[in-house]
This record gives structure tokens, sequence and C-alpha cells, in this order.
């Protein structure tokens, strides 16, 4: 089964068989279908070289816009699947020459990829990230101060208490992942994402992906409720996102880096 | 599973950011669009990569340069966010330690005026900081 000539192989993601998916539209809109190797199906689309090949995505590696468009097309039939069955995502760029190159591979490393497909088994995903949206500087006495000593000591007082109130934020902020963590299978904390990235202004204090049971899922957004409740008194706002296809719990088990709060 | 029981929190219509944990997602079919920050984060950086085929590990080197540039963003950028970004340990944002070291070289700046002050009082010469003389006589 070998691809067509000038095309490549644009892989999504590994699912165990399962014949009746309903299969969305895959990258411009190309139909995505499910090839299997061994106890491993794979997601692919053949798209046109000239549009997807090797050479292209080297032109384009640094090509926000580009990447975007391919990103959102790749993620909409992940996220098509996760609402239908277990998907273990790929990383982009997934392209293969053709089918059957792609098929020896998987075939070769079915025994991990099927340890991997096992850890995402009934689970999704869930990011929560955490926001500071309102610093209170704590604003002291209307009077003015009374002499220059008075104003230093002031000065000296609102570090201490903007110090105590970082502190306090922090602990909360660790608190609300353990919790977290501990309702989830596995757990994740990445870096904060960059504010030209996300669009978002105020300090992210919490970047986190939770590996959670499908069952499961509600008992998790009702306790994102009542940590988001425990926050707002300190200016923090949790945000959960997905469910999403399993991300960041999509390794094999051995290079898999998370874990360690689950 | 189903999908339609959950309590669904769109941000459009809240009456405000902190009446409940922001849910953007699937979940009960009314949702925002997921953040590109977040599927580029996840695309990119997550996954699995499936080794064995030489363009496919060209590509992974190449693509170090996005997963830089993008999550990374400027180098001016990775700066002022602390290099440490990207390096492992920040779970609590790096903006965080830019405010300490902000409040460090405000604390020296603090005690160096205190110093001068107490001089000053020793001398008998109290003078008001230059934002109460405009308090003060503006």
């Amino acid at each position: 089964m070998s691809a067509a000539e000038g095309t490549v192989v644009h892989a999504y993601g590994l699912i165990a068989d399962r014949p009746t998916l309903s299969l969305p539209e895959g990258v411009d809109g190309a139909p995505v279908r499910i090839a299997r190797a061994g106890d491993v199906s794979v997601l692919v689309s053949e798209l046109r070289a000239e549009a997807y090949g090797p050479e292209v995505w080297r032109d384009h590696a640094e090509d926000p816009r580009w990447l975007e468009h391919v990103a959102r097309q790749h993620h909409a039939v992940l996220q098509a699947m996760v609402e239908q069955t277990d998907v273990l995502p790929l990383r982009l760029p997934g392209i293969h020459p053709d089918i059957a190159t792609l098929e020896d591979v998987l075939r070769d490393q079915e025994a991990p990829l099927t340890r991997a497909l096992d850890t995402v088994r009934g689970h999704v995903e869930l990011g929560a990230k955490v926001f500071l949206v309102d610093e209170r500087s704590t604003p002291e006495a209307e009077q003015r101060p009374t002499s220059g000593r008075d104003y230093l000591a002031r000065r000296s007082a609102e570090a201490t208490n903007r110090e105590e109130a970082r502190l306090r934020r922090q602990n909360l902020v660790l608190d609300a992942h353990e919790s977290m963590a501990h309702a989830s299978t596995h757990a994740v904390a990445n870096p904060p994402q960059d504010s030209a990235l996300s669009g978002r202004t105020e300090p992210m204090l919490l970047n986190a992906a939770y590996l959670v049971p499908r069952e499961r899922l509600d008992d998790f957004v009702a306790l994102a409720e009542q940590i988001h409740e425990g926050l707002a008194a300190d200016g923090m706002t949790l945000e959960v996102s997905g469910p999403w296809p399993p991300y960041n719990f999509a390794a094999t088990p051995d290079d898999m880096k998370v874990g360690q709060d689950g | 599973m189903d999908y339609s029981t959950s309590p669904e929190r769109a941000t459009s219509g809240q009456p405000s950011p902190r009446s409940g944990p922001t849910f953007v997602g699937t979940r009960g079919g009314g949702q925002q669009p997921q953040n590109l920050a977040d599927i580029l984060e996840r695309v990119l950086d997550k996954g699995i990569v499936i080794v064995g085929d030489i363009q496919v590990r060209l590509l992974d080197i190449e693509l170090l340069t996005i997963k830089i540039r993008l999550l990374v963003a400027s180098v001016d950028r990775a700066r002022e966010m602390g290099i440490n970004w990207w390096e492992g340990d920040p779970f609590v944002s790096s903006l965080e330690e830019k405010e300490d070291e902000d409040r460090a070289e405000l604390q020296r700046r603090v005690d160096a005026l205190e110093q001068r002050l107490t001089e000053a009082e020793g001398a008998g010469q109290i003078q008001a900081t230059p934002a109460e003389q405009r308090d003060e006589r503006g």
C-alpha cells in the first residue's frame, strides 16, 4: 500500500483498532483513513508533497501562520477522535514517504506504542491554568506620610506585604496543582506560556495538564470549581480547558516525564 | 461518555470573571475556539514522535528552532521572562522572580535613603522626599 506519486503521508495519531469511527476531514479537506499495523492503528491523510513535503516544512519552520494552519487541522482530527475513542497524538510534523514505510515503523515499535496506548486508555487530558488577575498593592492609610521616615516605613511594610502575598499565592498554586494531580492519573506542570503567544497579559502562575479518567471528568471539574473559588480571594483565577486528546501524556512509558504527583 | 451533563462555563456571558473556572473546550457543545498557544504547545512540543525514518529525524532537528521561536517567542522576551523558562523547573511563573528582583532593588534604594535620612537627622536637616515636596508645595 504505497502512496501515490507526489504525495506524503501525514500521520495524526494512533488508536486501538475501532472500525465504527466517524472520521473527520483532514488537512485541507483530505480524507482521513485508518491504516493498521499489528495491534496499533494510525490515522493518516495522503497530502500533496508540494504542499506538505519535507522541503515545505523546512521552508515554513518559522512561519507561525503556516504552522497555525497545519496545527489547527491536525488538532481538529485528534479532537474529533478523542470524543469517540482513546487516541494517542503524534507530534508535528509526522510526515512519512508512504504508508508502507510508516506501517513498518509502527510494527517495529509495536510493544512500546501499545504500552503508550494503554497509559491513555479511558482517559482524556484537561488543561488548567492559574492567572494572577488582581495583585492588590495593599492600599494603606489614606493620610499622607507624616515624615520621610514614615514614608519609608510604609514602603518597607508594603514590600513585606507583597512578599507575604507572593509566598501565599505560590503555596496556594502548589496546593491547587497537588489537589488536581491527586484527582488524576498523571499530572504534568509545563512552563508558563509566553504572553506574546497566549495573548494574555496577566502573569500565568500555573500551566498544567492532567490525565483524567473519562468517568471522573465531572468530579475533576467540580474540584476545579472549588479550587477556583478558593483562589479568587487572593486575586487568582483558575481556567480549565478540555477535554483534550492526551498530548501531554502521549509518550512511551520509558521516557514519560509525568506521574510524579499522580 | 456523556458530555451534556457537565457544567459548561464559557467566558462569554459570564457575569464576572470570578464566577467560576472558565471552561474552554468541547464539553457541552457551546465553546470557545481553543487557544492557539495551547494547541501549538501541544502539537509541536508534545505527542509521540515516531522515529525510524530519516526524513522525520531531520525534521525533528529543524523543529527545535520552531519550538524555541514560538514558545519562547523572542530573545528579548525570553530574557525578560528569565532564561529558566524552558530549562525545566519553572512551575511558578518566572515573572514572580522578576518581581523578587524588583523588590530587592527597591529594598536597596530604601536602605540607602534611610541611611542618608539618618545622617541628615543627625545634622538637623530633615528633608521631605521629592514626592512629598511636590504634594505639599504644588
